[in-house]
């Protein structure tokens, strides 16, 4: 594997990223760690003529050189006992401070920030994903009660989900969307569907799932089994069964360039086939993938080290 | 009362995985288990399955995970 750097921006719980530290030790790749909820405790430094980085702490000092790699997925804000004003304020200056990294030049990052904003969009991702060549399932996004009860009509069979993302309050007390059909116990109202926008699509079921990783020009997917029918495997107790699978040529090849097309090293994508035909449902350019190396055995966090590393094309 | 279609769909998440208490080693910058005199990295111990699969994190979601969340304050 090419001689390089690592640059690993995360916080200290995310366990995925340990896969990464792993990997970059396996392949013998100098790999620093920044845990961002620990900035200020880093003695960090920039100059701008030079568009020169450097960060030291406990284990030792790392500047940004041409071709080094940028791992960042997961940043979390400083931890502070300020007031809330404060604190944001402080959080906002390194963020800041840190999504200026990308003005450094000859870099290689999984991902870069301002590509990851972009691309979390879905209606962006369908239109670029139609362009590589997926089919995509009717969809209409609306708060328009009329224009659903005309996309009703043409298509009985129909699922909801959010547009962003699903979570509804915070991650220990609150509430999440999943992937809903709609049906006698499930129709909207015009009252409440005014109030925000809705994905309505299609109903593909019954079809088959994957998960595709892409990482630089290579994708890697697996297929995802399930016990029962479900129309949401999140509201699972336990994760689908995963296996490796195989995409034609174009299939791959469509896979990375949606990817690219998006300006991402890195996403995971969900795919479903249905009487031959693939459906692009989403891109998550922070998709979780450790899993996937656990359960079916794949290997991405050598596949990320190796495009940091430069060892793979991007 | 009005209230959004989709919020009136949410699911309350199921309790999450609880993952074990782990410390941060800032030497091997990783996630270890409290007292273990090995320091064997935290994700590769088969004891501990649901730190390798993030199960509990995939339930809620997965996206806009990398896009800079609300300062928290201790």
């Amino acid at each position: 594997m090419a001689a390089s750097q690592i640059l690993l921006i995360s916080n200290k719980r995310d366990t995925t990223a340990d896969l990464v530290v792993l990997a970059a030790e396996r392949h013998g790749i100098p790999i620093f760690r920044l845990n961002t909820e620990d900035l200020p405790d880093v003695r960090t430094k920039c100059s701008p003529a030079q568009t020169e980085f450097a960060f030291e702490h406990s284990r030792g000092r790392f500047v940004i050189t041409k071709g080094t790699g940028i791992c960042y997925r997961r940043p979390s804000p400083p931890e502070t006992s300020e007031t809330i004003h404060i604190g944001q304020w402080m959080a906002d200056q390194w963020q800041d401070f840190i999504l200026g990294i990308e003005a450094t030049d000859d870099l290689r990052w999984i991902s870069r920030p301002s590509s990851l904003r972009r691309a979390e969009s879905k209606i962006y991702q369908m239109k670029l994903a139609r362009a590589v060549g997926f089919k995509i399932p009717a969809t209409l996004i609306t708060n328009d009660f009329d224009a659903f009860l005309s996309f009703s009509k043409i298509h009985p069979q129909l699922i909801c989900k959010a547009l962003g993302g699903g979570l509804v309050g915070d991650e220990e007390q609150g509430s999440f969307i999943y992937t809903t059909s709609i049906g006698s116990d499930v129709f909207p109202n015009a009252e409440d569907l005014r109030l925000a926008p809705v994905m309505f699509q299609e109903n593909l079921a019954p079809a088959e799932h994957y998960r595709v990783t892409v990482v630089g020009s290579s994708a890697i997917p697996v297929r995802l089994t399930f016990d029962e029918a479900v129309l949401d495997w999140r509201t699972l107790r336990d994760p689908p069964r995963v296996e490796p699978a195989e995409l034609s040529m174009k299939l791959n090849s469509a896979a990375v360039a949606l990817v690219q097309s998006a300006g991402l090293a890195f996403s995971s994508m969900d795919l479903m086939v249905r009487e031959g035909d693939v459906y692009f449902l989403d891109l998550n350019p922070g998709g979780e993938w450790a899993w996937l190396e656990r359960n079916a055995g794949v290997r991405i966090a050598d596949e990320i080290v190796g495009y940091l590393a430069g060892a793979i094309c991007p | 009362m009005s209230k959004p279609f989709l919020v009136k769909l949410s699911k309350r998440l199921r309790a999450a995985v609880r993952e074990q208490t782990l410390v941060y080693d800032p030497i091997q910058q990783l996630s270890v288990l409290p007292n273990d005199p090995k320091k064997q990295p935290a994700v590769s111990r088969p004891d501990i399955p649901a730190l390798g699969t993030k199960k509990a994190d995939i339930e809620k979601g997965e996206d806009q995970k990398d896009i800079w969340p609300r300062a928290k304050f201790s």
